[in-house]
C-alpha cells in the first residue's frame, strides 16, 4: 500500500554566514514523509538534524540561510511562502514539540491558558470554547482536567512534556515535528509518553518527523530512519532494515556503539576519531577519516545518495562498488 | 595492598533539611546504603533521577557529610580519622570525573595547565622537564595523540570526547585507587562513548583502579561494571553481578526499568509493568518506597521497609540481593 507523500524535501542546503565564510550545516538533504508515517532523523550533535527541521518550518534566523532546495507540503512550496502565509501555515499544518519542556512553557501562565491561547489565536473562537478544547486536549495526553489551573512549576517534567504535546496537537496538525521530545526524561516516563504519542498517532492519523541522537529509541519508534553525518544524509531505510542490515559504515559503527542488554559480552569499539568540525569538513565523503573501509575515491569524491534496494538509500562508494553487498 | 575491599560503606544515611522556619522537614536522600568496592572492580549505580546515586558519590568525595553511617577506606574508619574534611592523601586516592566535560575544564587554561596543577599540588612531579614529561605521558595514556599538540590546546578547541579524556587524565595524574564517575559518557556523542568506556576499562585492568560508575544507561552498566546496584528513592533495592542481575531481575522496579529501555527490535506498545511516578522523599511513609507504584504490592509492603535478602533462586550467583517482600524465606518465583 502506497500512502501519499505529505512532505517532500529535495536537495535542501542551509548555510550559516560567519566571519570566516559560509558554513554548510545541511548539505543537499532529500527525504519524504508519507501520510501516517513516523520518519526519524538521527545524528550526532552538529549533524544538522535540528537545523534541517527548523529550515523546513522556515524558523531559521540569520545568520542561517537556506541556500538551495525545495520543501513541498502537499505540493505547496514552503520556501516560497510569504510571512503571512507562513503564519497561517505553521502550527495548523506542522506543529513543533521542542526539546526541554521545562523551558518551552510560560512560567507565569496556567497551562490551561497556554493551550487555549493557541486555539484562540489560530481559530478565532471564543475563550470559553477554547477552554473546553483545552480540557479535551489535556485528557488526550493523559492529564486530568483538574490540572488546567496548574502552573508549569507545579507539574513534573513528564507532565510538562505532555502539555507541550497537547499544545502541538491543539489545531489537529497533519504533521508533527518532535525534536528530542523525551531526552531530559527518565526512561519509564519516556516510554509512557512515546506510547501515548504512538497511540494518538494511530487514532488521529498524523505523521511525525522525529529527531533524536538515541538510535535505539529511533529504531523502536520510527517507520523510516535517515542517518545524518556532518550535514549529509548517509543512509535512509525502514527502521527494521536499518537495524538488520545497515549498509553505510557510519550506520554500522553506530550500531556497534550501543552496548547490548542481553547476550554474550563482547568488546565493542564504537567509531574511531571524533565527528568533524563542519566549519572545515573533510573532502570527499565526510566520513572518510573515520571509516574502516575507506578507499582512495572516498577522499576526493562525495558519494551521492543512491538506491541500494527498493526502500534503501545509501551514500557510500563501497556500497555502490560492491553492489550494496557488505 | 591489603586483601580486603578498598572501600567499605556501612549503613550510610543522608538527610537534607528542606523548608524553612517552623516547618523544617527532612528529605531522605540515602538510607541504609552498604556495599564494598574492591581494587580493579567497577560497580555501577543505576536508577532514575533523584534516586540518590549522585549523592553517594558526593558523600564519598566528601563534598557532603553523611547523616550517619560509616565509611572504611583501606580498612580505616574515614569519618573518625578525617571527621571534617578529606585529607590530601584521601583526595589523591579518590578522584572524580564529572558528567559535563564542557563545565569541568577551565576555558581560560590549556590542557597542560589542567594536568600540571594536580601533579604539582600532590607532589607527583617536579617543575621543569619532569613535569612536562608526566603531562605528555598522561595524555598518551588517555589516547590524546600527538600529546605535544593536545597539551597546548584550550578546551574550546576539543570535542566533548577529547575533553572527557582530559578530565580522566587529570584524575589519573595523582594515581588514584578509586575513581568516582558521575555519568561520564551521557553528554558525549554516541559514536565516541564506547571509546571512553573502553579507556576506563583498560585503566581498571592495567592499574587496578576501582570505579563507582553512576549512570542511567543500564546497557553501559552491563558493559563495564562487574556488579550493578539499582537505586530507588535512596535505597539500593537490588544488586549483584551485572549480567546475572539484568538477565534475571528480581525487584519489580528493576523489571520496570529494563522494560522501559528502548529496544530497537521491540514493539512500542508493549505495556510497562508499572507506572511512572516519584517516591515521597520528604517525610517518607513507612514501608517499601516502591509500594505506591508496585503492581505486586502486598499489605506488608505498606508497613515494613524490606531488608536486603540474599537471592538463592536457581542460577543466582553469589552476591545477589534484593530488598523486596516478594522474596521471603520461600524465594518465590
Amino acid at each position: 500500500m502506497i500512502e501519499p507523500t505529505l512532505l517532500s524535501v529535495k536537495n535542501l542546503s542551509v548555510e550559516y554566514v560567519t566571519a570566516r565564510g559560509p558554513v554548510r550545516a545541511v548539505d543537499d538533504v532529500s527525504f519524504e514523509i508519507k501520510k501516517g508515517e513516523v520518519f526519524g532523523l538521527a545524528g550526532e550533535s552538529g549533524s544538522g538534524k535540528s537545523t534541517a527541521a527548523m529550515a523546513v518550518m522556515r524558523l531559521l534566523q540569520p545568520p542561517a540561510l537556506i541556500t538551495a532546495g525545495s520543501v513541498r507540503y502537499e505540493g505547496r512550496e514552503i520556501l516560497a511562502m510569504s510571512e503571512q502565509e507562513l503564519r497561517a501555515f505553521r502550527w495548523k499544518k506542522i506543529a513543533l514539540v521542542f526539546q526541554g519542556a521545562m523551558n518551552a512553557l510560560n512560567p507565569v501562565l496556567t497551562i490551561g491558558a497556554q493551550i487555549a491561547d493557541v486555539i484562540e489565536t489560530h481559530e478565532k473562537v471564543a475563550f470559553s470554547l477554547a477552554r473546553e478544547r483545552a480540557v479535551e486536549l489535556l485528557e488526550l495526553v493523559g492529564i486530568e482536567s483538574s490540572r488546567l489551573e496548574s502552573y508549569p512549576h507545579q507539574l513534573s517534567g513528564g507532565m510538562r512534556q505532555r502539555v507541550v504535546i497537547a499544545i502541538a496537537l491543539a489545531l489537529n496538525p497533519p504533521l508533527l515535528f518532535m525534536d528530542e521530545p523525551t531526552t531530559a526524561l527518565d526512561v519509564v516516563v519516556q516510554k509512557e509518553i512515546l506510547q501515548q504519542i504512538a497511540e494518538l498517532k494511530q487514532r488521529l492519523g498524523f505523521s511525525i518527523l522525529f529527531i533524536t541522537h538515541d538510535l535505539s529509541l529511533m529504531l523502536e519508534f520510527c517507520d523510516t530512519v535517515g542517518i545524518l553525518y556532518a550535514g549529509r544524509l548517509c543512509e535512509v531505510a525502514p527502521a527494521k532494515t536499518l537495524f538488520g542490515a545497515p549498509k553505510h559504515p557510519y550506520t554500522r559503527g553506530l550500531m556497534n556503539s550501543f552496548p547490548d542488554l542481553h547476550g554474550p559480552k563482547r568488546r565493542q569499539t564504537g567509531i574511531a576519531g571524533s565527528p568533524p568540525d563542519i566549519r572545515s569538513p573533510p573532502t570527499g565523503c565526510r566520513f572518510h577519516p573515520r571509516c574502516p573501509d575507506v578507499i582512495d575515491v572516498c577522499k576526493t569524491a562525495t558519494p551521492p545518495l543512491i538506491s541500494l534496494g527498493p526502500t534503501h538509500l545509501g551514500a557510500c562508494h563501497r556500497a555502490t562498488a560492491d553492489g550494496g553487498e557488505s | 595492598m591489603s586483601e580486603g575491599p578498598v572501600l567499605r560503606v556501612e549503613n550510610l544515611k543522608k538527610q537534607f533539611s528542606v523548608g524553612g522556619g517552623f516547618k523544617q522537614q527532612q528529605l531522605r536522600a540515602l538510607n541504609e546504603i552498604s556495599f564494598e568496592l574492591f581494587a580493579g572492580e567497577v560497580i555501577a549505580l543505576v536508577g532514575e533521577s533523584g534516586s540518590g546515586k549522585s549523592t553517594i558519590l558526593k558523600v564519598l568525595s566528601r563534598l557532603e557529610q553523611p547523616t550517619s553511617g560509616k565509611i572504611f577506606f583501606r580498612g580505616e574508619d574515614l569519618l573518625r580519622k578525617e571527621p571534617r574534611q578529606a585529607s590530601m592523601s584521601y583526595r589523591a586516592q579518590v578522584q572524580m570525573i564529572f558528567q559535563d566535560p564542557f563545565g569541568s575544564l577551565n576555558p581560560l587554561h590549556t590542557v597542560a595547565y589542567h594536568l600540571e596543577r594536580p601533579l604539582l599540588r600532590h607532589g607527583r612531579a617536579k617543575k621543569g622537564a619532569d613535569l612536562q614529561q608526566k603531562v605528555l605521558e598522561l595524555l598518551t595514556t588517555v589516547g590524546l595523540n600527538p600529546a605535544e599538540d593536545f597539551a597546548q590546546k584550550y578546551p574550546f578547541m576539543m570535542s566533548g570526547g577529547q575533553r572527557q579524556r582530559v578530565a580522566i587524565a587529570r584524575a589519573l595524574a595523582v594515581k588514584p585507587l578509586i575513581i568516582l564517575a558521575d555519568e561520564p559518557i551521557s553528554m558525549l556523542d554516541v559514536s565516541i562513548r564506547m571509546g571512553v568506556l573502553n579507556l576506563m576499562d583498560d585503566l581498571k585492568r592495567e592499574r587496578g583502579i576501582g570505579y563507582l560508575y553512576v549512570t542511567h544507561d543500564i546497557a553501559s552498566a552491563r558493559y563495564i561494571a562487574d556488579r550493578t546496584m539499582v537505586m530507588y528513592a535512596g535505597h539500593m533495592v537490588e544488586g549483584g553481578p551485572s549480567e546475572a542481575l539484568l538477565d534475571a531481575p528480581a525487584h519489580p522496579y528493576t523489571q520496570l526499568l529494563l522494560e522501559a529501555v528502548p529496544d530497537p527490535t521491540g514493539n512500542i506498545f508493549r505495556p510497562l509493568p508499572a507506572k511512572s511516578g516519584s517516591p515521597q522523599l520528604v517525610d517518607p511513609p513507612p514501608g517499601c518506597p516502591f509500594a505506591s507504584r508496585c503492581a505486586q504490592v502486598m499489605d506488608v509492603c505498606l508497613k515494613v521497609n524490606p531488608a536486603p535478602i540474599v537471592l538463592r533462586r536457581k542460577d543466582d550467583p553469589p552476591g545477589r540481593f534484593v530488598r523486596c517482600h516478594l522474596f521471603g524465606d520461600t524465594q518465590a518465583q
